[in-house]
């Protein structure tokens, strides 16, 4: 039952899980890099399944941009803005980490349930993976205090996204998945320079206390 | 109780073992800190020291202070004796995991109210964390062996470990996923770091060593000596489930497996050793987050036996 | 040759004629009331061993008609155990209390205690053996009203009134559940008789749900457990072992009548009972941490093990609409084995509560401490009943949540619906981590109030109290050990009472060789190295850092000890401590230090207290109607008959 494509996208699964407990930013970035170097395994596992020659371009476009140099770029911002640790919104974050297990659950059996693409080497647990990521991002989104918590949980739902595309599709158009890793890039980029700009003009980064903009 | 060959192994085994892996750990942070450090069996000589020593008791401590090494020395051997390990069947059959839990937390029970006996600020306060530790650490422990009798359809220790490969139904990823759990939370209960620093000497940060710093003589004795057994307990089905999650991977000779577990409890040994030499120890408040970890793992050791037992 | 009839006879005769006796007679009328609400109490203990398996139905007409149905009682197994409950602890009640009125002497009337007690009893006994709804719903009545007696005793307190309230409304609500829940049942039935209603039928549901709602009130489940610890510390301490030990229980056995015998089950029953139950377990278990009054502890406490009788009911009536038998057969053993302990090791505490409260006068955990060696008996007993209390083996409150941890893990290993398997698993973890809690709660307890060092002069002074109060929780404590390490025939025995699970085998427990090791080991290992060691103490004043001079203040008491769990749960808690350092140079050199916790339970200050405040508004409004006047009245009567006469005739 188990292939090698399962257990590489349900230990990405597993790391965005181990994210979401941990309220270091470090920690955060170190993880998020972990999970999305197993994303690229597991597409690296598709490209020799289906054959094609560009995912292998995809494969180390995500290590270069997603693995190195965007968790690189978040933690240099970390370190800048010194927003190391975050004490976390609505929910404890220990409590995160079991909520997003039961969402792991909750995928699984979604999975089990969806009209699935039944091509080469793909499975449901790749769809489990795949939805588990999604909705650990959001949320992981929805549970930081700081700016930088939400770029993160972002950058997770996408891994989410981009793994579904890879494992229940024939196979996007390869400018199509480099575009989106590229605009991944700049959103980061964006999104780190409006938490740089944020942090100087209301001296903190604290999304809970963006409401107080309204008037 | 018969004794068979292997029950000779067995006892001969648990009474070696415990001070080899409190020696090997203290040797190897004596290493990391560029010193010789004590003798492999120091532990040992220190018991038959402890032994042969007055003791000394507090004017206000009465005769629960005493039965409370002395429940949980012998609980712990008990224990110890009806847990499989190094794959061997254990000489008392018959426990399954909620009473393994629960003669642990037994012997938890008494080491509270004993160390509350003396009225010492110190251990009451080292007690009431010991007790906050404990029952947020309780849920992984339990779920990580639920985990794999599920997995193993019986809730009978001897069940699930202790039984040779080719009977092994449990799935590689219960096995992993349990073992870290049991780890973790086997961190908590054994008090190392980063929960706890066994060989500081501030009174107010310790927990396990304040707990006991009433006792002494022939008392701290019985102490030291079961809290080396609980490190052999843990570490040999810590060492269990690694040993099978290895053994779905490669093929092990059922002869090499019984060295096998007692390599990899020394290796548990070094790691430990190792987090205390590299580690800080986390502030109290931190505490409950670390824990979550080990609950994570057993949540998750457990959705894997569920989904390994409907695929079949 | 059957004795059951005449002994139940003259159990309901000597009960009524103490509770006669003790108003009509003048003087020494304490001691006949003992003896006779002892002796109807043997009279039970034996009728309900003589009624072992056997099923009979003794109906009473003529005089004893209930207006629509006649009193009649049913004598099988299930009522058989609980009526040996009730009878044991009503025993040890009735002789407790004549001891334990001592202390309590001038300020209670001892002529309206035995009344109320003999009658609470003689209600509890008609609840247990009713074979009609009539007869459940007059003996619970007697139940509820003569309970609420005994908790106003002390009526001139502003505590004692607040309690009695809130007692009093919990019991009429639940009462007012029931009745509809009955009336609704009759109607559909067309008949009064238990033995002619189904009450799991599916369309039934509306009273069925009525039916339990009442029973959880009663029983004191989340979120109606607000009326628990307000009665119990109110209540004098053998009236809380009877209402802690026996009477929530009564709901317990109302559920087991109604729902869990017949075998057919309701799903949404389950899914109920299971959610409340897992709910109070915890929250009951949490609350009773940051107590510092012992009986408000133990009324907590209590909360938690109804939880966990709630959750194995549900899981039983889960397993029965599953079909899992074993599951079912497991959980249902469950209940009644923890309903059985939960009595013993409850009223023992609760007994041993009163023992302290009458040598110290206090039942504060802060102002105890170091009592073990004033009151060594007491002290024994008291550790029997928390370790039980903690589910520590060899005691019987393990055995009770061992059962529910292995129906819990059949549950999650069968091949049933995943979320089920995924419930069991995640009910699992809370149950071992309510366990660890509890046994957090009762270390605390036995700790605080036995260890260490006096905390009051009070405390200092308490010498052991008379023999009697020492005999009877030591006579339960003995039968919480029996019981635990005896649990496999006593498991057998309750299996086989339900009618359809005979012949489904059950997973042992190994218990009893377990504790003989255990004991052996420890003997052994005392005269080992312990016992030598005896002449080579010393002995010498605890660790104070060589400043000498360590008060007893500065021991861990209730509120430090729980400190930590309440940050945890500082949200679910409201848990706040604040902090007062005075003095010159206040941050070196503090001359006084204040720190004080303050807990808001957040169910009444949330929930129930603007939920008051609703009704009194209400009330306002409403009061307008009754002016007082006769006329209105009569306009109101006449107004209601038109509209009556109108409806029938548009009909």
């Amino acid at each position: 039952m188990m292939n090698e494509v399962n257990l590489l996208t349900v230990t990405a699964a597993v790391f965005a899980i181990m994210m979401s407990g941990s309220g270091q930013s470090r920690t955060n970035l170190l993880l998020y890099a972990m999970q999305t170097f197993f994303i690229a395994l597991a597409c690296l596992a598709q490209a020799e399944a289906k054959g094609s020659p560009e995912l292998y371009t995809v494969v180390i476009g995500i290590i270069v941009i997603k693995v190195l140099t965007v968790p690189y770029f978040l933690s240099w911002l970390a370190n800048k803005i010194e927003a190391r640790s975050d004490p976390g919104a609505f929910l404890p974050i220990p409590l995160t980490m079991h909520v997003s297990i039961l969402l792991f659950a909750l995928s699984h059996f979604l999975a089990l349930g969806l009209p699935l693409f039944k091509g080469i080497g793909s499975v449901a647990s790749d769809a489990t993976g795949a939805i588990s990521l999604l909705l650990t991002g959001m949320l992981f989104m929805l549970t930081r205090r700081f700016a930088l918590g939400q770029i993160i949980g972002f950058l997770t739902l996408e891994n989410g996204i981009f793994l579904f595309a890879v494992t229940q599709t024939k196979g996007m158009p390869f400018i199509i998945e480099m575009g989106i890793l590229l605009d991944v890039l700049v959103a980061v980029m964006i999104g780190g320079l409006f938490v740089f700009r944020i942090q100087k003009s209301f001296e903190h980064i604290d999304v809970t206390q963006l409401n107080g903009l309204k008037e | 109780m018969i004794l068979t060959s292997a029950n000779l192994v067995f006892i001969v085994t648990l009474t070696i073992m415990p001070f080899l892996l409190i020696g090997v750990i203290k040797k190897i942070k004596a290493c990391f800190q560029n010193r010789v450090g004590p003798p492999v069996f120091q532990s040992l000589y220190n018991l038959v020291k402890l032994f042969n020593k007055d003791e000394i008791l507090s004017k206000d401590c009465s005769w629960i202070f005493r039965s409370g090494p002395l429940i949980s020395f012998s609980g712990m051997l008990l224990l110890c004796l009806s847990v499989p390990w190094l794959p061997l069947q254990p000489p008392v059959p018959g426990c399954d995991i909620f009473l393994f839990v629960y003669v642990l937390a037994l012997i938890r029970f008494f080491s509270i109210i004993s160390s509350i006996d003396a009225g010492s600020p110190f251990s009451s306060f080292a007690a009431s964390r010991e007790a906050t530790l404990s029952f947020l650490a309780e849920p992984a422990f339990v779920l990580a062996l639920v985990a794999l009798g599920i997995s193993a359809h019986s809730s009978d220790l001897a069940l699930i470990f202790g039984q040779p490969i080719e009977n092994n139904r449990i799935p590689l990823s219960v096995w992993f996923f349990s073992g870290l759990a049991l780890f973790l939370s086997g961190i908590v209960e054994l008090s190392r770091m980063p929960i706890d620093d066994p060989s500081t000497h501030l009174e107010l940060t310790m927990v396990h060593e304040a707990m006991v710093i009433e006792n002494s003589g022939p008392n701290l004795a019985l102490v030291e000596w079961s809290y080396a057994l609980k490190l052999l307990l843990f570490f040999g089905l810590i060492a269990q489930c690694f040993v099978y999650s290895l053994s779905k991977i490669i093929a092990l000779p059922p002869l090499l497996l019984p060295l096998s577990v007692l390599v990899v409890m020394l290796a548990l040994g070094c790691l430990t050793a190792m987090i205390e030499s590299f580690s800080v120890k986390l502030s109290w408040g931190k505490n409950p987050d670390f824990i979550a970890y080990a609950v994570s793992m057993s949540l998750l050791s457990s959705l894997a036996a569920f989904a390994m037992n409907g695929g079949s | 040759m059957n004795f059951v009839t005449p002994l139940f006879l003259a159990a309901f005769m000597l009960l009524l004629a103490s509770a006669v006796l003790a108003i009509v007679t003048r003087k020494k009328f304490s001691l006949v009331c003992v003896a006779l609400t002892a002796l109807a109490c043997v009279f039970l203990i034996s009728g309900a061993l003589q009624i072992g398996r056997s099923d009979s139905l003794w109906k009473l007409s003529g005089p004893f008609y209930l207006g629509v149905a006649p009193l009649s009682f049913r004598f099988d197994a299930l009522s058989a155990v609980f009526s040996a409950l009730l009878g044991l602890i009503a025993l040890c009640a009735a002789l407790f209390s004549h001891a334990y009125l001592k202390h309590l002497s001038g300020r209670i009337n001892q002529k309206y205690y035995w009344c109320s007690l003999n009658l609470f009893v003689l209600g509890m006994l008609g609840v247990f053996l009713a074979a009609n709804a009539i007869t459940f719903l007059v003996s619970w009545e007697i139940m509820s009203l003569s309970s609420a007696a005994l908790v106003v005793w002390n009526f001139s307190e502003s505590k004692g009134q607040k309690a009695a309230l809130i007692y009093l409304g919990a019991t009429r609500l639940a009462t007012a559940f029931l009745s509809a829940g009955f009336l609704w049942f009759h109607h559909a039935f067309d008949s009064w008789d238990f033995a002619k209603w189904h009450f799991n039928q599916a369309d039934l549901l509306v009273p069925s749900m009525m039916v339990a709602l009442g029973l959880f009130i009663k029983s004191g489940i989340w979120p109606f457990h607000i009326w628990l610890p307000y009665a119990h510390p109110s209540a004098p301490s053998s009236v809380s072992a009877l209402m802690s030990g026996v009477m929530v229980k009564v709901a317990v056995y109302a559920l087991l009548r109604f729902f869990l015998i017949d075998g057919s089950g309701s799903i949404y029953l389950a899914w109920v009972c299971i959610a409340l139950g897992a709910i109070s377990s915890f929250w009951g278990v949490l609350f009773a941490f940051v107590q510092s009054d012992i009986k408000k502890l133990l009324a907590y406490s209590t909360v938690e093990n109804l939880g966990m009788i709630f959750l194995a009911a549900g899981i039983c009536l889960y397993a029965q609409v599953a079909q899992l038998k074993e599951i079912a057969a497991l959980a249902f053993v469950a209940v009644i084995f923890h309903s059985i302990n939960h009595g013993l090791f409850k009223s023992l505490l609760f007994f041993c509560a009163g023992a302290i409260d009458s040598a110290v006068h206090s039942r504060k955990l802060d102002s105890l401490g170091g009592l073990i060696n004033k009151m060594p008996a007491t002290t024994g007993s008291f550790l029997i009943g928390s370790t039980a209390a903690s589910a520590l083996p060899p005691l019987n409150g393990f055995v009770g949540k061992w059962l529910i941890y292995q129906s819990l893990f059949m549950l999650a290993a069968s091949e049933t619906e995943r979320a089920m398997n995924v419930l069991a698993m995640i009910l699992i973890g809370l149950l071992s981590f309510v366990g660890g809690l509890a046994l957090a709660v009762f270390a605390k307890m036995f700790a605080v109030v036995f260890l260490g060092r006096p905390r009051s002069p009070a405390a200092e002074n308490a010498s052991e109290c008379s023999k009697l109060m020492n005999a009877i929780p030591a006579a339960l404590a003995v039968l919480c050990l029996v019981c635990g390490c005896f649990a496999g025939p006593l498991i057998t025995y309750f299996c086989r009472m339900h009618p359809l699970y005979s012949a489904v085998s059950l997973p042992s427990l190994p218990i009893g060789q377990i504790a003989f090791l255990f004991l052996a080991f420890a003997i052994f290992f005392y005269l080992a190295f312990l016992r030598k060691n005896g002449e080579r103490i010393r002995y010498f004043s605890t660790w104070d850092c060589g400043y000498g001079s360590l008060l007893p203040k500065m021991q861990v008491n209730s509120q430090s000890f729980a400190h930590s769990v309440g940050t945890i749960f500082g949200h679910l808690l409201q848990y706040v401590t604040h902090f007062e350092i005075g003095g010159h140079d206040r941050r070196h050199f503090p001359e006084r230090i204040k720190a004080e916790t303050v807990m808001i339970s957040l169910l009444e200050s949330r929930i129930y207290g603007p939920a008051l405040a609703l009704v009194r508004l209400l009330n306002r409004h409403f009061s307008k109607l009754q002016a007082g006047s006769i006329h209105l009245y009569l306009l109101y009567v006449f107004l209601v008959l038109v509209a009556m006469i109108v409806i029938e005739v548009l009909a």
